[in-house]
């Protein structure tokens, strides 16, 4: 019966209720919309990488080392020399390695050059290895593997070649049309940074960057542990050896001294050779990162401390899992800024809520004499104010929860190609459910304020409403 | 039935009276004078006992104190023989659900509520079981000549004629022991009025009935005519 004196009032009162219930659905559903986009950012954030025990690069931030390396966001400050990767490729605890050479980009979208092994080891979610939608693998040392969203954007197939470009920007002004890729394969999508990247050999992208220079040879030896689709796949292609290096130290830092023109003769020989299709297995001088695998996960830190103190020249090794919660919690502080302002605006709304009940309370004043003459306490009215907040604020969520559904269902296309948020599974999540229950209480919290001022009312009203 | 001008101010057996006032004293303040100063009164069971006064002089104030919405400083008020102004203010507000229907001067109902939701509501503070409710509020329109089709109306679509004769249904929906009915009739006209209190009198046989008006022409429908201020020691102006 309360329940249906409350609907009857608050419908009495239709304008101004639906005026206060506009507001609560805005905020509310403002709050609802932070609260599931940061959900979806942390789970965007742990899936990203998994099956990944450490990362190596050169000496750095370790935040720093995870978002070029698995974020494709910033710049490696300097690589990892080879010799040193043939330690970690030999050393007992390491499973499988996989190099990762930054630093070109192809209409904007990151070039990674890499190993096949990136697609059989890495993995994202939860321990979801990589998959094709077409296509396959490297097989030669000019093929070329793309993420789903730049086969999307960019409208690409395999067997299309693509012309890598100097530099990470979107514009490029120097661009190895010589040393054009072949797509051989499209990347199922992941809803992580690997759907952004074009993925092309290690060798592809040294040859692109070579210096024709007597003193600089790719090296012949194996880049990965025995079982490594690489080693199977290597070819026995001479041509390579052709490609010569000036300058040890510079060829693959994309810097200054990366002379075009030099370029140009190394492409004129890459031409040549590139008509072989196979995939070498020569190494480069130096590559950006290395993603690592271990034969027994427990080994992580000690093989981390052995790789920081390593002899041979200075490493930085991570754990992906500690370097991306450190990552979160800086994220954290925007998360909780926004999550703030929305609370406000949720505290705004229920401010206008208490106002509308208030405002009322003059002209009720009879409507609560006549309660009082047929049975009903002041505890009832209090309650009978408190169930008309909670109708208003209950309504309010309901719409809130149907208009941010739609809202995901119609922009997550958006969502994904603007920011690269995959919009997946149900609202209704736990915690969905918290915020409900939140605003809720929040709003029985609230209510009594005009409940205790109906309360006192009530104590001082007689029959006749005086 | 017959008028008498007698006031019932001798104690009288309590499981005979609907409501007894003793030595009751009220005022507004702490420090202003007393509204209400009754050495004694009573309505026996089933009486219909008119009572007239000026304006201001406590009439509202005295059916207050028996419905147990104004608590006297000193003094006992007791309804059906539990000392009502003593107990629980929770236990008072179910006393008054189930043993008191009210009819007031003007805004019986709720505006916004259906005409059934206002009979209903009186007995669902009563604990009136609801399986019971909707032939007994039938049956009261009947009585009191209502047409079933009001029902659905909301409050605020009848008339004030209407509106009073829902409002004794309401009062009696729950077969109270005590009626009070505080100037039902000052917006009706003559005839209005007459059926009003000729169906407020059939349907109240069974409940003591207090009737408070200033119009004492209404005095010869009830068994006993009480002025207020010779019940009222205080004498004040409210």
């Amino acid at each position: 019966m309360i329940t249906q004196i409350a609907i009857a009032s608050l419908r009495h009162r239709l304008g101004s209720v639906l005026l206060t219930l506009f507001t609560i659905v805005i905020s509310v559903s403002l709050l609802l919309s932070v609260e599931y986009v940061r959900g979806q950012v942390r789970d965007s954030f742990t899936r990203t990488v998994s099956g990944v025990d450490i990362i190596v690069g050169a000496p750095t931030g370790q935040l720093n080392l995870l978002l070029y390396s698995v974020f494709r966001l910033g710049n490696p400050t300097n690589g990892v020399n080879w010799n040193d990767v043939a330690w970690l490729q030999t050393h007992p605890q390491v499973d499988w390695l996989v190099p990762l050479s930054l630093g070109d980009a192809h209409k904007g979208f990151r070039v990674v050059g890499t190993t096949n092994g990136y697609f059989e080891h890495f993995k994202y979610g939860d321990k979801q290895p990589l998959s094709f939608a077409s296509g396959g693998h490297f097989v030669a040392d000019t093929s070329a593997v793309i993420g789903a969203e730049v086969a999307t954007e960019l409208g690409y197939a395999v067997s299309d070649e693509i012309v890598v470009s100097h530099g990470l920007g979107d514009i490029s002004f120097q661009h190895h049309d010589a040393h054009p890729f072949t797509i051989t394969g499209i990347l199922a999508p992941t809803g992580t940074p690997a759907d952004k990247a074009v993925y092309v050999t290690l060798h592809g992208i040294e040859s692109v960057h070579a210096s024709p220079s007597p003193g600089r040879t790719l090296r012949r030896t194996a880049i990965t542990k025995p079982g490594n689709d690489d080693s199977t796949q290597a070819s026995q292609d001479d041509a390579h050896d052709t490609h010569r290096h000036e300058d040890d130290e510079q060829h693959h830092d994309h810097d200054d001294s990366h002379e075009h023109e030099l370029h140009e003769e190394s492409h004129t020989e890459h031409d040549n050779d590139s008509a072989t299709s196979t995939l070498s297995e020569a190494q480069p001088e130096s590559v950006s990162a290395l993603l690592l695998g271990l034969k027994s996960r427990v080994a992580a830190l000690q093989l981390q401390h052995q790789i920081n103190n390593y002899d041979g020249a200075a490493l930085l090794a991570i754990l992906p899992g500690v370097a991306l919660k450190e990552l979160w919690g800086l994220m954290g502080n925007v998360e909780k800024l926004l999550l703030g302002i929305s609370v406000l605006i949720l505290l705004s709304s229920l401010i206008g809520l208490i106002t509308l009940l208030l405002a009322t309370m003059r002209e009720r004043r009879q409507e609560i004499a006549v309660l009082r003459a047929i049975g009903a306490g002041p505890a009832t009215i209090l309650w009978l104010v408190q169930a008309e907040a909670l109708l208003i604020s209950a309504v309010g969520c309901v719409f809130s929860i149907a208009l941010v559904s739609a809202g995901l269902s119609l922009f997550s296309e958006w969502l994904n190609a603007s920011y690269g948020l995959i919009v997946t599974g149900s609202l209704f999540t736990q915690a969905t459910g918290i915020v409900i229950v939140c605003v809720m209480a929040a709003t029985w919290l609230c209510s009594f304020i005009p409940a205790i001022a109906a309360y006192r009312t009530a104590l001082h009203t007689g029959l006749s409403g005086r | 039935m017959t008028l008498s001008q007698e006031t019932s101010q001798a104690p009288a057996s309590s499981d005979s009276t609907a409501v007894a006032l003793d030595k009751v004293n009220f005022s507004y303040g702490r420090n202003s004078a007393p509204v209400i100063d009754i050495p004694h009164w009573h309505v026996n069971a089933k009486e219909h006992v008119f009572v007239s006064g000026a304006s201001g002089s406590g009439k509202s104030t005295l059916l207050n104190l028996i419905t147990g919405t104004l608590i006297p400083q000193q003094g006992t008020v007791t309804l059906c023989g539990k000392p009502f102004s003593e107990v629980s203010a929770r236990k008072r507000d179910k006393l008054r659900a189930t043993h008191i229907g009210v009819v007031f001067q003007q805004f019986n109902l709720i505006s916004y509520l259906t005409v059934s939701q206002n009979i209903a509501a009186a007995a669902y503070f009563a604990d009136n079981p609801s399986n019971d409710i909707d032939a007994r509020i039938r049956q009261l329109l009947a009585a009191l000549k209502l047409p079933e089709s009001i029902l659905r109306a909301k409050a605020s679509e009848l008339s004030v004629g209407q509106q009073q004769r829902v409002a004794i249904a309401r009062a009696l929906v729950n077969e109270p022991e005590l009626l009070v009915v505080d100037e039902p009739t000052s917006a009706l006209d003559a005839s209005a009025r007459d059926i009003f209190m000729s169906l407020l009198r059939e349907n109240a046989r069974d409940s003591a009935l207090i009737f408070v008006s200033h119009d004492a022409a209404l005095a010869s429908h009830f068994d006993k005519h009480t002025d207020i201020a010779s019940l009222n020691q205080a004498g004040a102006t409210v």
